[in-house]
């Protein structure tokens, strides 16, 4: 797991590379740490999350829960670790983040990028927000912030049916802001070029208008994401956890799909 | 007789009366208040005095992974099966021990089975059964928290038969609320810590708790105005915002334990990560013989490897959940149906100390469930 922080003409940029997108407990508290300090540095007024070149980020890591004695144990304190992570984002006050989807995303690390207030997606990635696949009913603040971002209805159709959609269709529905390059340079030069404008022009506006904005959105959080992690417990300690779980990391794949192909439409 | 008439007052209705409207007093600002205890006697007495109904509905407690028979992991029961099996070898342990189910069987089916097992009372019986038959191999089957361990250095350091080995599944309470404060997030208020344990290792052993949590811990006897007693300092503790490691026993307990029975324990053993049955490793909570007594360690000694991978709890058997404060018996549909006493389908229906078998025998006391979810404490 590599975390790193780089700071150019007033943007911070944090990449961070798990193998497979997994965020394990450890990685959680060094990203943290790590965006703890980049939050409270004055002269960056923009944060940019690159994720990993592969994956942007696809949630909780679970290898090292499978093999735990108790998994439940474990994939709890990653999952309370990865929300902290998600918490953290949303509460930035002083900056804006931005987040550069390189790689796909799943689960927990489509809700790290959807914490952040501006998402570019590469053209050809996808995006599987639904935690349901793997036997779970989902954190990381999904309640909040998918609704928030894409309405009701469409949250019920991607949590529900569990199909991943392509960066078209997340700029269609409100998750990403927009494709950028299919090509990995001239996509991260895109967001580079981007993310200092907006750190050069009218940062405070933004910033305030952030405040503003932000402050329906955080409203009555907590009780939400306790509900979240109650029913999280419940999954984890539940045999479709398992199951799916044991089919993933022993076996590498995932419960067949409904309609696969149908969702997921090819970026044009 | 003395002692018995001096333990009466802590029985006394008055007492108990003026407790119970000092808990409402104290507790009547604060809301729901969850506090945990880690002892299956408590859980015991609780329930088998009702306490629970002196309480204010706000006030739960709830019980803990306190129950040394519960919480022994299934290795070292299927360790013991497997030495009851080899030729000219009998395991020794406590009754409770012998009936709780394994991966494959328990202690009782495999005597069933034709291998050797017997109960003892104590570590001393352990000793003179070996005096008494030198030329058979005993092993010692050892479970327990704090208070048991001691015994067990006692035996070691005054010095064994040769044919005499101890099988340690024993267990140290302290790391275990680290993984509890995990596990219930900020849900958990305070602790009531087990006062015989406390006797042992004194208080200093949880101040971990203030300096890492800030969360109360009250150390509590064990008759109802002890209870009650300890209840009430831990709520007063939350009241005032003291995150407090206190005594509430003190006719037993203080802060630096018993020193001799800290350093015997110090010089026989030493700890490990160990596993909690079904809940978890939980790092530096295993006593391990220390190497210069690893001659009558029975898992370096003798051959106790199962030939068969262990098996946690049975299917759908929750007690782990139970233990870990997370699911109330009543939540277990084999509770009373095709698990009783009498039939233990589970760990913690086996022993007196285990919550299902307290709840199967005395009920709950009424723990309320009224400000939480459905199914979940
Ligand atoms: S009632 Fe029996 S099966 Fe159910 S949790 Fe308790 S011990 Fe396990």
């Amino acid at each position: 797991m590599e975390i790193v922080y780089k700071t150019k003409n007033q943007v911070g940029h944090l990449e961070f590379h798990g193998y497979n997108g997994a965020m394990d407990l450890e990685h959680c508290t060094h990203f943290l740490q790590t965006y703890e300090e980049a939050a409270e540095t004055p002269e960056t007024r923009i944060i940019v999350l690159w994720g990993g070149v592969d994956f942007f980020s696809n949630g909780i890591d679970l290898n090292p829960i499978h093999l735990r004695y108790n998994p439940v144990i474990l994939a709890y304190k990653n999952l309370k670790a990865l929300n902290k992570i998600v918490k953290r984002v949303l509460e930035t006050k002083n900056k804006l983040v931005i987040a550069a989807l390189r790689g796909s995303a799943a689960a927990g690390g489509v809700m790290l990028a959807l914490a952040a207030d501006l998402r570019y997606g590469r053209k050809g990635i996808v995006l599987n927000p639904s935690y349901v696949n793997m036997g779970l009913s989902g954190s990381e603040y999904w309640s909040i912030l998918l609704p928030s971002m894409i309405g009701y209805g469409h949250t019920q159709k991607l949590i529900y049916e569990a199909n991943p959609i392509s960066c078209r269709k997340a700029v269609e529905l409100g998750m990403l802001h927009d494709q950028l390059d299919m090509e990995q340079n001239r996509f991260c030069q895109q967001v580079r070029e981007k993310a200092e404008y907006f750190a050069r022009f009218n940062i405070e506006a933004r910033l305030a208008a952030k405040e503003v904005l932000n402050k329906r959105l955080l409203y009555s959080m907590e009780d939400q994401v306790k509900l979240e992690l109650q029913r999280m417990k419940d999954c984890c300690n539940h045999a479709e956890f398992q199951q799916a779980r044991t089919q993933f990391v022993e076996k590498g794949t995932e419960p067949p799909q409904l309609f696969p192909g149908i969702a997921l439409e090819k970026d044009r | 007789m003395g002692e018995h008439a001096n333990l009466e007052k802590y029985k006394n209705a008055e007492y108990v009366a003026h407790l119970s409207k000092a808990i409402k007093a104290v507790s009547a600002s604060l809301g729901t208040v969850k506090l945990m205890h880690v002892c299956g006697t408590h859980e015991h007495e609780i329930a088998r005095h009702g306490i629970r109904q002196f309480l204010p509905p706000t006030i739960q407690i709830i019980p803990g992974p306190g129950c040394p028979v519960c919480i022994c992991p299934v290795e070292s029961i299927d360790q013991a099966i497997t030495l009851a099996y080899q030729p000219n070898t009998t395991v020794l342990t406590f009754g409770d021990m012998v009936r709780v189910p394994a991966s494959h069987e328990s202690l009782e089916d495999a005597r069933r089975n034709g291998g050797s097992v017997k109960m003892v009372y104590s570590a001393l019986d352990a000793v003179n059964l070996a005096r008494e038959n030198p030329n058979s191999t005993f092993v010692f089957f050892s479970i327990g928290f704090e208070t048991t361990v001691v015994g067990i250095a006692g035996m070691i350091k005054t010095g064994i038969p040769k044919n005499l080995y101890v099988l340690l599944a024993n267990r140290y309470m302290p790391p275990v609320l680290k993984l509890l404060m995990d596990v219930h997030d900020e849900s958990i208020q305070g602790f009531l810590l087990a006062g015989h344990a406390a006797t042992i290792t004194g208080l200093h052993a949880y101040d971990f708790m203030e300096d890492e949590f800030q969360l109360p811990c009250v150390a509590t006897g064990f008759e109802p105005v002890d209870i009650l007693l300890g209840i009430f300092e831990c709520l007063k503790l939350i009241k005032n915002k003291e995150p407090r490691i206190v005594n509430a026993y003190p006719r037993a307990v203080n802060e630096h334990g018993n020193t001799v029975a800290l350093q015997l324990i110090e010089d026989v053993f030493e700890r490990k990560p160990g596993i909690w049955r079904g809940i978890d490793i939980v790092d530096d909570s295993a006593f391990r013989i220390k190497e210069e007594y690893s001659f009558l360690d029975a898992e370096k000694q003798l051959d106790c490897t199962p030939p068969y991978p262990p098996r946690s709890h049975p299917p759908g058997c929750d007690c782990h959940r139970i233990m870990l404060g997370e699911l109330l018996p009543t939540n277990c549909k084999m509770f009373t149906k095709t698990c009783t006493p009498s039939n233990p389908y589970g760990p913690c229906m086996v022993s007196p100390e285990g919550t299902c078998h307290t709840w199967f025998k005395h009920g709950s006391g009424k723990i309320s469930l009224t400000h939480t979810a459905a199914h979940t404490i």
